[in-house]
């Protein structure tokens, strides 16, 4: 990369399990009105503001085709660009580096909403799925993650205690987080004595129904440092795809995530993520996949997140945290999942971390779309 | 040797998802109007002067919050654009066909701001831009706080 595009400011609501007080656009005015405050940038054609916007939202969670034009007025998309994607929050801020990178603009507005309660998650999750084969037998990502998490267990004797370990570490974490939705002071035989869902995931293994949004500001080098001081750079960048049929894919292992990572690291110039990168904000919507994701990141060997959880080394104290936030099991919305791991990061990473904070000059955000993880993008930031 | 053609399959699937959406607080506003006084309510942006119709957040033509001044509209207004639909379409709020053909327009309320309702008058001869058109509400035991609170607009001589 010739010029450096850093992360300037970044914005979220305080999780909730329900917003009945918001619609799309008060909501997500919200967490832009933060950035414009702290920015003082405006929305302009004339290249001294914000230039454009990318958004994420999924029509099917909002209701509509087209979701992003309940919030065009406030994301500056009143004849200006504004562009949506509809996987996850970390892949319009993927989008948003790649449209710098191509000099057309030099200063991007992410944002990314979900109000999961106004709706059915089991539903909204079941029409993603084949409608001549898979829809008709109820399948919802509960189900399929429910798989997975029996294969990585059959595979590599990962227990159910270990998986529990990962809700009780980060809903204790979550206590440090002023916007996190669901913090708890919990025993491993609390997550283990929760109602089961399907086998062998529980209730607490699963992330909580959750509405918010999170919004950042990116921009050329030369602009990021006149926005602030502590701007975070965007190293790397990696994403990988993986096939559709759950019985086509290894589910014990994440290839997918692994050549995510590897491309990521590659563009970072990162050798040994475990020594080079300081902390670890990625999406487990449930428990195990915080153990299976360390595995791709390379934090550790296959079939060891067990043990590496176990060892501590991810706790808030330990060598590599993972989710000082709290993570996905606290209570974030689905497509701000990614977008907000971004944003945990650049907090750590600008030293805004309060209680929660760790020492780390690099920082790691993953985000994900699709059953078990079947998208998979990678994003290493550093100071 | 000819193959058997193999038969088509096609899969029939009816999709319901339920949805609570949430009209937020501009939004609720007028629907509180509509449902309890028979009154349009709209608000401004600060910076322009134009009416916010239905109200919202903010103005996204100058990207600021609305103000908090509340303004009075119509309740008679003018109709702008009109057309008259030959197809029967679903009615969202009753789920049942809605019996074609009827007019939708856009109307232009007294004092400003922009309506989309139907039109009582579907006698293509007698429909025009320009014509005098105030709204005819359900009866309050039936108002739920909607814009289907509203039956049609329907013509007025002045
Ligand atoms: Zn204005």
């Amino acid at each position: 990369m010739s010029e450096r595009i850093g992360i300037v400011a970044v914005a979220q609501t305080k999780y909730q399990k329900s917003r009945p007080d918001v619609r799309e656009s008060e909501l997500v005015y919200e967490v832009v009105e933060k950035l414009l405050t702290e920015t003082g940038l405006r929305f302009t054609d004339d290249g001294t503001g914000i230039d454009a916007a990318v958004t994420c939202s999924h029509d099917h969670w909002d209701g509509v085709t087209i979701s992003s034009w309940p919030i065009a007025d406030v994301t500056g998309g009143h004849l200006r660009p504004e562009e949506k994607v509809a996987e996850d929050g970390i892949f319009a801020a993927y989008y948003a580096f790649i449209q710098i990178l191509s000099g057309h603009y030099d200063v991007v507005l992410v944002t990314a909403h979900t109000k999961e309660s106004q709706t059915s998650k089991n539903l909204i999750e079941n029409s993603s799925f084949d409608p001549v084969y898979h829809q008709m037998l109820g399948l919802d990502y509960t189900m399929c993650a429910a798989l997975q998490a029996k294969r990585y267990m059959y595979k590599y004797g990962i227990t159910e205690e270990q998986c529990a370990r990962v809700v009780v570490k980060n809903k204790k974490n979550a206590c440090k987080n002023p916007n996190a939705q669901e913090p708890a002071e919990l025993e491993i035989g609390d997550v283990l004595s929760s109602r089961p869902l399907a086998y062998p995931i529980r209730y607490l293994d699963k992330k909580p129904t959750s509405d918010g949004a999170c919004a950042m500001i990116l921009a050329r080098e030369e602009k990021a440092k006149k926005l602030t001081d502590r701007p975070v750079w965007i190293e790397g960048v990696g994403s990988c795809y993986e096939g559709y049929y759950i019985g086509d894919r290894e589910l014990g292992d994440c290839e997918n995530l692994i050549k995510a990572a590897k491309s990521a690291y590659r563009m970072a110039g990162i050798s040994d993520p475990k020594k080079e990168i300081g902390v670890f904000e990625i999406s487990e919507e449930y428990s195990y996949q915080e153990l299976l994701w360390t595995e791709g990141l390379g934090l550790c060997d296959k079939g060891r997140g067990g043990t590496l959880i176990e060892s501590g080394a991810t706790a808030l104290d330990g060598e590599i945290p993972v989710n000082p936030s709290g993570g996905l099991l606290s209570g974030v919305p689905t497509n701000v999942a990614g977008l907000s791991r971004v944003a945990e990061a650049v907090i750590q990473l600008q030293g805004k971390g309060g209680d929660r904070q760790v020492s780390a000059r690099k920082a790691l955000a993953q985000g994900m779309c699709g059953p078990c993880g079947q998208l998979q993008c990678v994003m290493v930031l550093g100071i | 040797m000819a193959e058997k053609s193999l038969e088509q399959v096609k899969i029939s699937i009816r999709v319901e998802i339920p949805y609570l959406w949430t009209a937020g607080k501009y939004l609720a506003r007028l629907y509180n109007e509509i449902k309890e006084n028979e009154r349009f309510v709209a608000n401004k942006c600060p910076k322009c002067g134009r009416i916010l119709f239905p109200p919202r957040i903010v103005c996204g033509r100058c990207h600021v919050r609305a103000s908090d001044e509340w303004i009075e509209l119509g309740p008679r207004g003018t109709v702008k654009d009109y057309t008259i639909v030959y197809y029967s379409m679903k009615d969202p709020s009753t789920g049942k066909p809605r019996p074609e053909p009827y007019p939708h327009a856009v109307i232009v309320l007294d004092g400003g701001g922009l309506i989309q309702h139907y039109l009582e008058e579907t006698d293509p001869e007698k429909l025009r831009v320009g014509m005098r058109v105030e709204p005819v509400f359900k009866p309050k035991s039936e108002r739920v706080g909607h814009p289907t609170d509203i039956r049609y607009f329907r013509t007025v001589e002045e």
